[in-house]
């Protein structure tokens, strides 16, 4: 059963055209990457899927419900559905590692102060962090600060983790660490949606690849096949520039 | 005990009740209601519609760019002409409100701009409100960066309220021209009346330090790890 269906997507920035019909379907435990050139519209994308950015045409159903609702409410309560890291880890730095983690069941769903605690503790020992509990953002390195934000998206135990380049802006040396986390999620069966330039990651851990060129889906399959034996030249010179 | 410091001792009584009784609740008042107007025309004229936007600039403009003195004479002397009569301390209250009102606009209106666009989309990635992520993560760290201009303009007020001396509010520059006109010292009752404002800004300021550290719980705690 299909958990996220885009149709027909369109999203125009003033003049520029910046998705051009859009089709994509993400089924529950798909581990789905978005690559190709920068300004190829593969963030904009993503950034769709939790209302982050609108769109002009189209449609996006996650689990049967309507994105792009103009109502907040509605909005919100999707947004719950959908977990999101982003490049630049945007952790909250007046908070606490804990805090950070706890925000979102403490005050959407109100969760009593024990069970927060308790599972915020579970969340960073599964992103090998157990001791940062009361550590500040600043505390802590690049690598730390991102695996706390995928504890945070995951605190609301969405049915999606979106994540938007989320090693792009780490030192080299701490781009495995997070990369390693991400790899236990897909193994557990979390439905993973990434735009990432790690290829041989995407191509180990993905099981669909989508390549975006100018606004369209310009090819997509299984790693295996796309990595290997890009069928259009668009491919063939974006494979042959980064791998 | 040499004669002015004696002027001094038997005078500070009457200027300290003037302080206290006059000078720091209209203070604070004004504070209060002028920072509430601030923060509200903040908010209206960066997220608010255009239309009201463009009211509350309007008011920001009017406010900074006329005199404070005049604005009060216009709020004491000159409405009455207009069938509209505010007793000299609520006038003293409405002007200083309303001038503070629009410099801290300006001020709140920076430090929520300041706080980076990435913190509204984590706060709505994980199904924060509107309210909910204004309250718990961007006022917060906006707070951080507006403590020091809203303690200059807080500075400044106390300072100001002086200018209530005109509307016959007795406070404490009106006490001590009382004085000064029977005892014929003003070089002694000035003095002392400049060190008596000191004293109160220095508290403010003392204040401020603590909310600053208040603030920036995070930056401390980070710097002494570094």
């Amino acid at each position: 059963m299909s958990l996220v269906n885009i149709t027909g997507l369109h999203k125009h920035y003033g003049p520029n055209h910046v998705l051009k019909g859009v089709d994509l379907t993400v089924k529950q435990g798909d581990v789905v990457t978005l690559i190709g050139r920068s300004g190829s519209g593969k963030s904009t994308l993503l950034r769709t899927i939790n209302g982050l950015e609108s769109f002009d045409e189209g449609s996006i159903t996650l689990a049967g419900q309507t994105i792009g609702s103009r109502d907040a409410k509605t909005l919100q309560q999707l947004r719950l559905q959908v977990g999101m890291v982003f490049q630049q880890f945007n952790l909250f730095p007046h908070l606490t590692v804990g805090e950070n983690i706890m925000m979102s069941p403490r005050v959407v769903k109100g969760e009593s102060p024990h069970v927060l605690r308790e599972e915020a503790h579970a969340l960073l020992a599964k992103v090998g962090l157990a001791d940062k509990f009361d550590a500040w953002p600043d505390q802590l390195s690049g690598g730390q600060q991102q695996r706390v934000a995928i504890a945070r998206a995951l605190a609301m135990k969405p049915q999606v983790l979106l994540c938007d380049e989320i090693t792009s802006a780490l030192d080299p040396e701490l781009v495995n660490e997070v990369l390693a986390v991400v790899r236990q999620l897909a193994q557990e069966g979390m439905t993973l949606i990434m735009v990432t330039h790690e290829m041989r990651f995407a191509r180990d851990v993905s099981n669909h690849v989508v390549f975006m060129h100018q606004g369209k889906i310009h090819e997509a399959g299984h790693p295996s096949d796309l990595f290997s034996r890009p069928q259009t030249p668009e491919l063939q010179n974006f494979v042959s520039a980064v791998m | 005990m040499p004669e002015w410091l004696k002027l001094m001792v038997e005078s500070l009584p009457s200027l300290l009740y003037a302080g206290l009784v006059f000078t720091v609740p209209l203070t604070l008042l004004s504070f209060a209601c002028g920072l509430s107007l601030g923060f509200v025309t903040a908010l209206v004229r960066l997220y608010g519609p255009k239309p009201l936007a463009d009211g509350f600039r309007f008011y920001v403009w009017l406010i900074r760019g006329t005199p404070l003195l005049v604005q009060l004479f216009l709020i004491f002397y000159g409405l009455p002409k207009a069938g509209i009569v505010f007793d000299p301390l609520p006038a003293a209250v409405i002007g200083f409100s309303l001038n503070v009102g629009a410099y801290t606009s300006e001020v709140i209106r920076a430090a929520l701009l300041a706080v980076p666009r990435g913190q509204w989309e984590a706060a709505y990635s994980i199904g924060l409100t509107w309210a909910q992520a204004m309250r718990r993560t961007i006022l917060p760290q906006a707070s951080r960066v507006a403590v020091p201009p809203l303690a200059n303009t807080f500075i400044s007020l106390i300072k100001d309220t002086s200018l209530a001396a005109v509307l016959t509010v007795p406070e404490i520059f009106q006490a001590a021209q009382r004085i000064a006109s029977v005892t014929y010292e003003p070089l002694i009752l000035y003095t002392e009346t400049a060190l008596i404002y000191l004293v109160f800004s220095s508290v403010l300021s003392a204040g401020q330090q603590k909310l600053e550290a208040r603030f920036g719980q995070h930056l401390h705690q980070a710097q002494e790890t570094k």
